[in-house]
C-alpha cells in the first residue's frame, strides 16, 4: 500500500516524534492488534504551514521513511501554534517505533 | 441479564487500585459482574482506566498457554520454558512494568540463576533519568506532599492531560491539600514542551522550546537561577524569549514549594541523561533559596516496582548482566534493544510487554530467529512469535501483589475476581522451579568456572 507517487517529489526532511494520547491509551487496552490501534497509530499530526508548503490536505496518505524502513500514515491537521515547523507527531505505537532507532528523522514522500 | 440476578452475582470492591499509568490511583471503586467476570463500572476512574478495566475481561474459550501456536497445558508451556531458558548461553528478560512486584523478583530470580541478562521497559522511557540520578542525585518527594505543599508545579516534556488525565485532580493541579487549600488557585502551573498539547489548557504559563534544546534551556535557567547574566542569543538558540526564562527562574526562586515533572520529551530525546541530570541539577540548586523537588512521571503501572525490584535484588535499576555470576550494569550494552539488535540474545524470557510491537524493526527482527517465552494477559504481536505463549491473570484485577507508585510508594491491589488463568508470579516460581532441577541435573551448578553456574538460592527477600 505504498502510496507514493511517481519518483518521490515533495520529500522533505522532519523530525518525528512520538507520545500519548487518549485514544491511543484507550485502544491499546481493547488490543495492539485490533483495527482501531493500529488506525490510530497511523495518524501523523503536521503543522498547517508544513502542509501547505508540502501541498498536504487532511486525510492525505503520505509515505515516510528514513533509513531504517517506511511506513504509511494519515495526515492530520494542527494548527501552527501548536506545532513547530519541520515536526511530525505520532501516536507511538508500531509505525513510529519500528521504523528508526529512538529519534528517527523521517523524509516524506506523497 | 435480570435485574434480580445482577442484584445477586454483583460485587462491589472499595478502595481498588488501578494499575494503568504510574498514578496508581488506589480510590476505585469497581463494580463486578461475577456471572459475566468482568468490571461493569470504575467509578473514580479516568479515560484510561477506564478502559483498562472494561477491556480487561476473561476470554475462557483461549488457551492457558500455546507452544509453537499450538494449545498446550501450563505444565507443559512451563517444562518448555525451562528447558529454552536453561539451555540458552544468553537468555535475556525483558518488561516486568506490568506485573506484580512478587513476579518481578522471581523474574530476576531466574535471571541470575541461568546467567542472563534482566531489563525492564525502563531502558526506553527513564533509563536516562536512571543514569542521571546515579550522576547528580534526585531531591525527591511523595506525592502527597505535592497535593499539601506544592505551589509551584512545573511539567517538562510530558502531556499528562493524556498521559496521566488525574495526576492533575489527585495531586498537583487541582488538588487541594492542607497548605494549598485553594487548589489550583493556589498554585502556578508551568508547561515546557515543543508541542503545545492538551496540558497546555491547564498551565498558567505555556513554554515552547524548539526540538532538541531542552538540555540548553535548562542550563540558562540554572545560570539566571545563579544570578549570572545571559547571551542573548541564548533566546534565538533555544526559542524561549529572555523574559520568559527570567520571569521563570524568579518565580522558581520565590516559590513556597516547586516541583519539576518531567517526562520522556526530556529523556527520549537528544540530550537523554544529560536532559535529565540538567533538570534534577537545576532542581538541586534551586534549594540555596526555597525547597524544590523532581520526579519523573512513570508510565506503566509497576515500572517504579520494576526499578526498585531489580535495585533491591541486583543494586542497579535495569539493563543488568549475571553471565559472570554477579550483577553488572551497562546501559547500552546490556539493554534490551541492544543485545537484540546486536544478535546477542539467543533466548528471551519476556514479561507483560510487547516489544515486538514497539520496539525498533532491528530488534524485532531477532526476536524472530530466537526462541521466546511470553506472559502476557492478551494476545500480542510478541506473543505471536513466541515459542511458548503463557496467557496471565490480570494485575489487580485478578490478583492482589505489591506496586509502586512513581513516587516510590508501594501500594497493595485488591483482587475484583478470580480468572482461571495463573498468575505471571505462579508461572515463574514453576518455571523458576524447573530450570533449576535442569540445571542441577545437567550439573552446571558447582561446574568450573566459565561454564553456566547455577545459584539455586531463589529470589532475595
Amino acid at each position: 500500500m505504498l502510496l507514493c507517487n511517481r519518483e518521490n517529489r515533495m520529500t522533505e526532511s522532519m523530525l518525528l516524534i512520538a507520545g500519548r494520547s487518549s485514544k491511543q491509551g484507550t485502544s491499546l487496552n481493547k488490543g495492539k492488534l485490533k483495527e482501531e490501534y493500529l488506525q490510530i497509530t497511523s495518524m501523523a499530526e503536521f503543522n498547517e504551514e508544513d502542509m501547505a508548503k508540502l501541498g498536504l490536505e487532511e486525510g492525505d496518505r503520505i509515505r515516510l521513511y528514513n533509513r531504517v524502513g517506511e511506513t504509511v500514515v494519515t495526515v492530520v491537521k494542527k494548527k501552527a501554534t501548536d506545532l513547530p515547523v519541520g515536526v511530525i507527531s505520532m501516536a507511538y505505537g508500531p509505525n513510529s517505533s519500528q521504523r528508526a532507532p529512538a529519534c528517527p528523522s523521517p523524509r516524506i514522500s506523497r | 441479564m435480570s435485574e434480580a440476578k445482577s442484584e445477586t452475582n454483583t460485587r462491589t470492591v472499595e478502595n481498588a487500585t488501578c494499575t494503568f499509568c504510574g498514578c496508581v490511583c488506589d480510590d476505585m471503586i469497581l463494580t463486578v459482574d461475577l456471572d459475566e467476570k468482568r468490571i461493569t463500572k470504575a467509578k473514580n476512574a479516568c479515560i484510561l482506566g477506564r478502559a483498562w478495566y472494561a477491556e480487561h475481561t476473561i476470554d475462557e474459550s483461549a488457551p492457558p498457554a500455546l507452544i509453537g501456536g499450538k494449545p498446550a497445558s501450563v505444565d507443559e508451556a512451563v517444562e518448555e520454558a525451562a528447558r529454552i531458558l536453561a539451555g540458552a548461553r544468553f537468555p535475556i528478560t525483558y518488561g516486568l512494568s506490568d506485573t506484580t512486584c512478587e513476579a518481578q523478583r522471581v523474574a530476576v530470580a531466574i535471571s541470575d540463576m541461568i546467567h542472563g541478562n534482566v531489563d525492564t521497559t525502563t531502558s526506553v522511557c527513564h533509563g536516562p533519568s536512571g543514569l542521571a540520578f546515579q550522576g547528580v542525585g534526585e531531591s525527591t518527594m511523595t506525592l502527597g506532599e505535592v497535593k499539601n505543599r506544592a505551589d509551584l508545579v512545573i511539567y517538562w516534556g510530558g502531556n499528562p492531560a493524556e498521559s496521566h488525565p488525574r495526576h492533575f485532580g489527585r495531586y498537583a493541579v487541582t488538588a487541594k491539600g492542607l497548605f494549598t487549600p485553594g487548589g489550583k488557585k493556589d498554585r502556578t502551573i508551568v508547561l515546557v514542551d515543543v508541542r503545545k498539547s492538551p496540558s497546555a489548557a491547564a498551565a498558567n504559563i505555556f513554554l515552547q522550546p524548539k526540538p532538541g534544546k531542552d538540555f540548553e534551556l535548562l542550563w540558562a535557567l540554572r545560570a539566571l537561577v545563579k544570578g549570572r547574566r545571559l547571551n542573548p542569543a541564548v533566546a534565538d538558540s533555544t526559542g524561549v524569549p529572555l523574559e520568559a526564562m527570567q520571569d521563570l527562574a524568579e518565580r522558581m526562586k520565590n516559590c513556597r514549594y516547586g516541583v519539576l515533572f518531567f517526562g520522556m520529551g526530556l529523556t527520549m530525546t537528544r540530550g537523554r541523561h544529560f536532559n535529565s541530570g540538567a533538570l534534577l541539577a537545576l532542581a538541586t540548586d534551586l534549594n540555596e533559596y526555597t525547597h524544590f523537588v523532581a520526579k519523573p512521571v512513570r508510565g506503566h503501572g509497576n515500572v517504579t516496582g520494576a526499578d526498585n525490584v531489580v535495585s533491591w535484588q541486583t543494586g542497579f535499576p535495569f539493563g543488568v548482566n549475571f553471565s559472570r555470576g554477579y550483577p553488572r550494569f551497562n546501559p547500552g550494552e546490556f539493554t534490551t534493544v541492544d543485545t537484540l539488535s546486536r544478535g546477542d540474545a539467543d533466548a528471551a524470557l519476556i514479561v507483560a510487554s510487547d516489544p515486538a510491537s514497539n520496539f525498533p524493526k532491528k530488534a524485532i527482527e531477532h526476536l524472530h530467529n530466537i526462541p521466546v517465552v511470553v506472559l502476557d494477559t492478551k494476545h500480542t504481536a510478541t506473543s505471536s512469535l513466541a515459542r511458548v505463549a503463557f496467557r496471565t491473570a490480570t494485575y489487580g484485577i485478578n490478583t492482589g501483589g505489591t506496586v509502586y507508585r512513581m513516587d516510590d510508594v508501594p501500594i497493595s491491589l485488591r483482587k475484583a475476581y478470580d480468572s482461571p488463568f495463573p498468575t505471571d508470579e505462579e508461572v515463574l516460581k514453576a518455571i523458576r522451579k524447573r530450570v533449576q532441577e535442569l540445571l542441577l541435573a545437567s550439573g552446571a551448578h558447582g561446574a568450573a568456572a566459565g561454564s553456566k553456574v547455577a545459584a539455586p538460592r531463589g529470589e532475595f527477600t
